[in-house]
């Protein structure tokens, strides 16, 4: 193993050689791509969110859960509307019924009700 | 988070090697250049966040995979030159590579016996790394001359530790045979000290 390793080294050194004699243009164009990907990195840190502290947080958070949150906001509205219209429908019923009930005949069944009739005579 | 002056650092300490690295695999310089500047620039915008010494794993896996895009770009292509030049139309495809060819005279001042076999040397070497196997070249040279440890050469390739050691050890002696059939094989093994 050791001798394996041996000899790749002696592989690399030649090798390395190979690389102190590149063409000037390679060297040119190595040169500009790493201009390139360092220009290429500053932009992408300056996309990032600026800011410390929570918010950088929060807006790093909702980047990278973007889909998700939208959705789960989505519901929540169609639940909330659901909700509220449940409950401003469901007290109009009920003022309604109230009305109704004190608008309408007593039914006959009402005057046969022994404490219905003692509490109407007393009136 | 890497900083951009680590980036640079990085990139100008592996630049070099990892074009002649590409140009091994894919044996076209102009391509070499472009797959590295596209793995550069890949690093740089998708992996800013990641501390640097991610970077030579990281970059490895992702001129692997620029390597292997580029190939199925060329596969693609070869269909569309095989259905041409069977319809008569002719392309010149230098597909034959002789090492010695591209042996670099252009350096020869002061031009000593020693320069030529210098570079007769490094030339049966590159062709010798160009004709193995893709799988043992990635790893001999990810292992050996980036330096990369087993794990870490594992993660880039995707593969077991176990694999990386079979590879590294098969390109070993596979170069070690080629060299020997060119009669450079004991000089090298000298030079390291072997006794092969």
């Amino acid at each position: 193993m050791n001798h394996e390793r041996q000899f790749a080294k002696e592989i690399v050194r030649r090798l390395d050689e190979t690389t102190e004699n590149l063409a000037p243009e390679v060297v040119e164009r190595l040169v500009e791509a790493r201009r390139q990907a360092v220009l290429r990195m500053a932009a992408a840190h300056s996309q990032q969110p600026q800011g410390g502290g929570l918010m950088a947080l929060l807006g790093s958070y909702f980047l990278q859960h973007q889909r998700s949150l939208s959705l789960a906001a989505l519901i929540a509205a169609v639940l909330f509307t659901f909700v509220v219209t449940q409950q401003l429908t469901g007290h109009g019923h009920g003022e309604h019924g109230d009305a109704f009930l004190l608008a309408s005949e007593l039914p006959p069944e009402a005057y046969l009700d022994p404490g219905f009739y003692s509490w109407l005579k007393q009136q | 988070m890497a900083s951009t002056q680590e980036l640079s650092n990085f990139l100008a300490q592996i630049e070099r090697r990892a074009f002649k690295q590409t140009a091994y695999a894919v044996r076209d310089d102009h391509a070499a250049m472009d797959i590295v500047q596209d793995a550069m620039l890949k690093l740089a915008e998708k992996y800013a966040a990641r501390p640097v010494e991610e970077y030579p794993m990281l970059f490895q896996r992702i001129l692997q995979n620029t390597m292997k895009d580029y190939w199925r770009r060329q596969k693609v292509r070869g269909i569309w030159t095989t259905l041409l030049s069977s319809l008569g139309v002719s392309q010149h495809d230098d597909e034959e590579h002789d090492p010695l060819e591209t042996m670099a005279s252009d350096h020869d001042h002061g031009n000593p016996e020693l320069q030529y076999e210098q570079q007769e040397t490094i030339a049966i070497i590159e062709a010798a790394i160009k004709n193995l196997p893709t799988r043992q070249r990635e790893a001999f040279i990810m292992r050996y001359w980036e330096d990369m440890d087993v794990a870490e050469t594992a993660a880039a390739m995707g593969c077991s530790e176990g694999s990386v050691k079979t590879h590294c050890s098969r390109a070993v002696h596979a170069l070690a045979a080629t060299l020997e059939k060119y009669g450079f094989a004991k000089e090298v093994l000298d030079r390291a000290g072997g006794e092969r």
